[in-house]
């Protein structure tokens, strides 16, 4: 038996599970790789050695395949098509070597238990086939999702597996079929109703008799079956799929994406195979260890053309569709240094479009910024995107209010999420901003100004509230501890002895029943009409003072005083957002210290927001620093997208920043602090309510993307920090009129939360580490 | 350090003893140096590499040479025999059941007149581990600290120890944190003596000393090479574990003493090397001590969960239980334990069991008038003390049939009990009338109320 994966080198850690799970069990079996990219010259060491595995017996490169004008054929497909696409020829020419029975099995697969039953099916039959799909559910999510989207629109049967025997009937006659069809269509073009290599196989059942479809659940569970295939181990530790069946092979499918993940998530959540996340859990080890951190991030070789330039989708499209371009171009990849070649007479002389073809892309980590050509059209398509999203206003990414429970103090890690206590009219504000003013006034008036931006936030279940209602308050919480969250940060606004927004904080502070630890963040800065403490326009100003010290600490006596203030090692947590305009900080702290020991409330545990360039501490005689993002370094130039967008409103001069950029920053930079750090996330960050056509946006947000940061964060936490003291902090629970809110939204409903709750979830409850 | 970092830590230092005395200070610096403290599911392997010289720093100075050790030892040393126990901490600073059986099992040795000798691992590790020059172990003798040195020293003095006051027995009660090598050269040098290995978990079986698969659900501990221990997070440190073991096992002349017949049964099932002499003792045992004892019928049906609310003890399922049917007026939840959780479903009775007061618990449950104990480890207990102290208050049990010891006791005593199948059931039976009638029942027939008795007098 011959067995061949297809990758570009990014899946080379996968392949490398397949073909040592496979030799656990086949260890006679053949293996081989095809691998349609090339070694980058820097790293040729790297990949010899990587690619010298005893699993692999034998690597195959694309451009060895019989294909007339290879390099021509290679550019006509994406990677993901040219992967599909090489899999019919190679089939073809090892039946053409006199190999019988051959296998094809995806990178991503890995296998848990002998696969003979196959080869001794090929004994009678000339191909094997494996449905996506065996069973069916009345949940309509299912119909969605596995029915309509993933079987109808992409395949029956899942070529992430297929088996022939060239020496059966219909065997040979399956394989030059399908081959050729690759060579000419293996294209992603849904209108035409093609889909790679998969789609075309709907028809093998009715082209070849002598065809066997496996109904045997055991092999190819994945996420667009996990609903009907539930997993449990034997009493033998045998992994078993409905009871009976043993799990021959798994297929990991969407882990790069993580729409793998976000799957499984939603179907284990609600209690139901509870043992995929173990599978996946020990995917994610594998690959760590094969170092997929890195090697996962190769670049494809033919994703570009010789001078190092992207190869657009349009680029390929053309080529694909003329003869003539072929013909004068048989390396279109070739540039001559840049002067000449296809890229060359596409910058040049390509015919230009009266109108661009609206192009359908995949969603992809970066956020797409269409281009059009006028200020008009920009302004058409937002307004388009807008009546879109009147119409469905749920992105793929939305989650569902689920039903399950989680205690906190059953995480690793405590979560803590900033409060704003605003959404309530105060006679102050009636004053400054007209009668009746709350946050939602800024929160309803934003709108996109550029393709693809998301304004304006509109919430969820919890509606336009107002603070005034304390069933709102006790839902915030009841919301909150079931998504994992630890306790609350209320936003602490103090004058010189007067207060603002008080009422929510003081109502829990009685209601003693409101069960959820909370601490207090002190907002001192003057209040102003830029709503960002730039001193201009002040409405109500700070006075810090040795008085005003005494007095504030005074005030806060009953919050520490009360059980549920949170403490770290008994001593209660005081946040201050702005230690940079206290004039002597130090002499502050030592202060609030005296008046707290003296009291016997404990030494406050006093935490400095970075913000407004301060960074360390001790500096300021506080214990610790917590991250304020996006204050601080956040707004890196590296990170900014200004020039791709293309603007709707010509008056518009907001910051643009990627958060898919942000959050792989801060996934590769994980650097120690000199002093005690508490990170902070934002689940998005847009102050376009706030500060219309002058704000600061990370764009391209997304709940998938926040849970990769959270993991990070939570990650670092358990590294540098000691049980008693891992916190992480979260802009925040409702700042609606920044972008940042866990709380529910329409767009994206409780994914925020659920992503939350997973990640909190994904170490497992605390481990006790006693005897018997 | 860093001398910044040295001066914000002295500065700190300074106010903390100022402000609340040297001994919080003291008290500070011990939790600081705990390295379990920074143990969790995904860094698993974190401990086994925890820094060595910052262990080696801290006992500059006192780290005991072959001398120094052997002359502190024997200022205390009768010249009767000498029993050497290994466990994996210091059982004279921490407390649980497997603590508790090494201070009875001293107590019991010096009433005899003779010495016990305990050595315990410096540093937490989860595993087994290799000794060399730097590794650092405790010693203790007849309940008292002797202080540090290291193994190769303690091998040397050994021979001049047994000397004075022959060896009677070794008790191996934990292997964590050791070399299997050092206990072995241990035995080796003390002549070959009758060695025992009490089974208080299964860390002889897997790393995973729960037999907890990923620490998520009771494995049963199958073949190495099943789909259960490849995929599980033990699984790959279970393979050279059970290699050392079974080489332990072949080249000593060792006798297994299991606190239950099901840790016994279950280990011989799952260790690879069968036949080896083997001895039931159990750590307790319950005496008739009072009459029935008749309850009023139909007041509230009081419900604990006895022991630490953990993971493990089955505190998920607890907490879902007591989310469901906490303001049901037929029931009362309440905690039994040292550790506090919060809940307005559950009141807590803080209890602490120690050696001093080993019948707090049993006395409590049965003072509270606890009718229902909520037993529902999902991990295999070998004996489980919460059992005895449930059964000698004249509760009724509920558990799981992953419970080990529990479930075993409960399907020999049908009286004791209900082995329920699952979570499902268990919330049937407290939707229904099942656990109201169950109850009922027993309050008809009076509780049997029985005495604690404590023995690890294993002949």
């Amino acid at each position: 038996m011959i067995v061949y994966t297809s990758i570009t080198l990014n899946y080379l850690p996968k392949a490398k599970i397949l073909a040592k799970t496979l030799k656990q069990f086949h260890p006679n079996w053949e293996f081989h790789l095809l691998v349609s990219d090339k070694i980058p010259a820097d790293k040729t060491a790297i990949y010899e050695t990587e690619l010298r595995q005893p699993h692999f017996d034998k690597v195959v490169w694309v451009e060895e395949l019989p294909i007339e004008n290879i390099k021509g054929w290679i550019f006509k497909h994406t990677v993901v098509e040219i992967c599909t696409a090489v899999k019919g020829p190679y089939l073809k020419y090892l039946a053409d070597q006199g190999y019988q029975k051959v296998m094809y099995i995806d990178p991503d697969i890995a296998i848990f238990n002998s696969l003979s039953p196959l080869e001794g099916y090929l004994d009678e039959f000339g191909i094997l086939l494996a449905p996506h799909l065996l069973d069916f559910t009345d949940n309509h999510q299912s119909i969605q999702d596995n029915e309509i989207l993933g079987t109808m629109r992409h395949g029956t049967f899942n070529l992430g597996f297929l088996a022939v025997n060239s020496a059966q009937n219909d065997g040979r006659r399956f394989i030059d079929w399908w081959a050729a069809r690759l060579l000419d269509y293996c294209y992603a073009d849904y209108e035409r109703g093609l889909f790679t290599d998969q789609k075309w196989v709907d028809l093998a059942p009715s082209f070849f008799e002598n065809l066997m479809i496996l109904h045997d659940p055991g092999y190819d569970v994945a996420s667009w079956n996990l609903d009907c295939r539930e997993l449990s181990f034997n009493e033998k530790g045998v992994l078993l799929v409905n009871q009976r069946y043993p799990l021959r092979f798994y297929h990991f499918t969407g882990y790069d994406s993580g729409a793998g993940m976000n799957v499984i998530t939603s179907l284990t959540s609600g209690g139901t195979n509870p043992i995929v996340n173990e599978l996946w859990g020990w995917y994610i080890r594998q690959l760590d260890h094969n170092g997929h951190k890195e090697l996962g991030k190769a670049r494809s070789f033919y994703d570009t053309f010789d001078n190092g330039q992207k190869i657009e989708n349009e680029m390929r499209l053309l080529y694909r569709e003329s003869p003539d371009l072929q013909r004068i171009f048989p390396n279109p990849f070739d540039t001559d240094n840049g002067k000449g070649g296809f890229l060359t007479w596409w910058r040049k002389d390509r015919p230009k479009p009266v109108d661009q073809p609206a192009s359908i892309s995949a969603p992809t980590v970066q956020p797409e910024i269409q281009q059009v050509n006028s200020q008009e059209k920009l302004q058409a398509q937002v307004y388009l995107e807008l009546l879109q999203s009147e119409r469905n206003d749920r992105d793929e990414e939305y989650i569902p209010l689920l039903n399950q429970t989680f205690n906190s103090a059953d995480a690793l890690v405590k979560l803590i999420a900033f409060y704003l206590p605003q959404y309530h009219p105060i006679p102050e504000n009636d004053e400054w901003w007209g009668k009746g003013f709350t946050e939602w006034a800024n929160v309803s008036r934003a709108v996109p100004q550029f393709p693809g931006h998301y304004q304006p936030h509109l919430p969820g279940e919890l509606g336009f509230y107002d603070l005034r209602v304390e069933e709102v308050h006790r839902r915030q919480i009841e919301l909150a501890k079931q998504y994992g969250l630890f306790g609350f940060a209320y936003y602490h606004y103090w004058f010189a002895g007067r207060r603002l927004l008080e009422m929510p904080v003081d109502r829990f502070l009685k209601n003693k029943d409101m069960d959820f630890p909370f601490c207090l963040i002190w907002a001192n800065e003057n209040w102003t009409r830029r709503w960002d403490g730039l001193e201009s326009d002040v409405l109500i100003a700070q006075n810090h003072s040795a008085d005003s010290d005494r007095a504030f600490i005074k005030d806060l006596v009953p919050y520490l005083r009360d059980e549920r203030y949170i403490r770290i090692n008994g001593r209660p947590i005081i946040i201050v957002y702005r230690t940079d305009i206290l004039p002597e900080p130090i002499a502050t702290a030592e202060r609030w210290r005296e008046y707290c020991v003296t009291n016997k409330l404990g030494d406050p545990y006093l935490i400095a927001a970075q913000t407004f360039g301060l960074y360390d501490p001790r500096t300021v005689g506080f214990d610790a620093a917590m991250q304020f993002p996006p204050h601080n370094q956040w707004h890196s130039g590296d990170l900014m997208i200004q020039s791709q967008a293309q603007l709707a409103n010509p008056d518009y001069s907001s910051y643009i920043f990627s958060y898919p950029k942000m959050v792989e920053y801060q996934e590769t930079h994980a650097e120690d602090a000199p002093y005690p750090l508490y990170k902070t996330v934002f689940p998005s960050w847009d102050s376009e309510p706030r500060k219309p056509g002058r704000g600061t946006i990370y764009a391209g947000s997304k709940p998938s993307l926040y849970r990769r940061w959270l993991k990070a964060a939570c990650n670092w936490t358990i590294k540098n920090h000691p049980e008693d003291s891992r916190m992480v902090f979260v802009n925040a629970w409702n700042e609606w009129a920044e972008g940042a809110h866990l709380e529910p939204d329409r767009k994206f409903g409780y994914a925020y939360l659920q992503g939350t709750l997973d990640v909190l979830k994904s170490y497992g409850p605390k481990r006790n580490q006693t005897q018997e | 350090m860093r001398l910044e970092q040295f001066l914000v830590k002295s500065q700190k230092a300074l106010r903390i003893v100022k402000e609340q005395g040297l001994s919080a200070l003291l008290d500070r610096m011990k939790s600081n140096v705990d390295p379990a403290r920074d143990f969790d599911f995904t860094q698993r392997s974190a401990l086994s590499t925890s820094p060595k010289t910052e262990r080696k720093a801290i006992f500059v100075g006192r780290i005991l040479n072959k001398n120094q050790l052997v002359s502190k030892i024997q200022l205390d040393l009768s010249d009767k025999n000498t029993r050497i126990s290994f466990s994996h901490d210091d059982y004279l600073s921490s407390v649980g059941g497997l603590q508790i059986s090494v201070t009875d099992e001293q107590e019991q040795v010096n009433a005899a007149g003779n010495n016990y000798l305990h050595i315990f691992p410096y540093g937490a590790s989860l595993t087994l581990t290799k000794f060399d020059l730097n590794s650092i172990i405790g010693i203790n003798l007849n309940g008292k600290r002797i202080g540090y040195t290291n193994p190769d020293t303690f091998l040397e003095s050994l021979q001049v120890i047994i000397e004075s006051a022959p060896l009677e027995q070794i008790s191996i009660h934990h292997t964590m944190g050791f070399d299997l090598a050092f206990i072995e050269k241990a035995i080796m040098i003390a002549g070959e003596p009758k060695v025992r290995f009490w089974l208080h978990d299964f860390f002889s079986v897997c790393p995973g000393y729960l037999l907890l698969r990923n620490n998520i659900e009771f494995c049963g501990a199958p073949d190495v090479s099943s789909n259960a221990c490849g995929l599980c997070v033990y699984g790959t440190d279970r393979q050279e574990h059970l290699v050392e073991f079974e080489r332990f096992f072949s080249q000593n002349e060792i006798e297994v003493i299991s606190p239950s017949e099901f840790a016994l049964d279950l280990w011989n099932r799952s260790f690879p090397i069968k036949g080896i002499a083997a001895s039931v003792c159990p750590h307790a045992y319950l005496e008739y001590k009072q009459s029935a004892v008749i309850t009023p019928q139909n007041s509230t049906i009081r419900i604990a969960f006895v022991g630490f609310p953990v993971h493990h003890k089955g505190w998920s399922t607890w907490q879902r239980l007591t989310e469901r049917f906490g303001s049901d007026s037929r029931y009362e939840f309440l905690l039994f334990s040292e550790t506090r959780r919060r809940s307005q479903n559950f009141k807590h009775i803080p209890v602490s069991v120690t050696k001093d007061t080993r019948n707090q618990m049993s006395d409590m449950l049965q003072g509270q008038g606890i009718d229902v104990a909520f037993l529902w480890s999902i991990c295999p207990e070998t004996f489980s003390y919460t059992l005895y102290e449930s059964l000698a208050a004249g509760c009724v049990v509920l558990t799981n049939p992953d419970s080990g010891n529990i479930q075993s006791y409960v399907r020999d005593h049908p009286e004791a009990g209900m082995v329920l199948d699952d979570e499902n059931t268990l919330m049937e039976l407290f939707d229904g009338k099942g656990i109201v009638d169950l109850v009922a029942e027993r309050q008809t027939a009076g509780k049997k109320i029985t005495k604690l008795v404590i023995t690890h007098d294993c002949k």
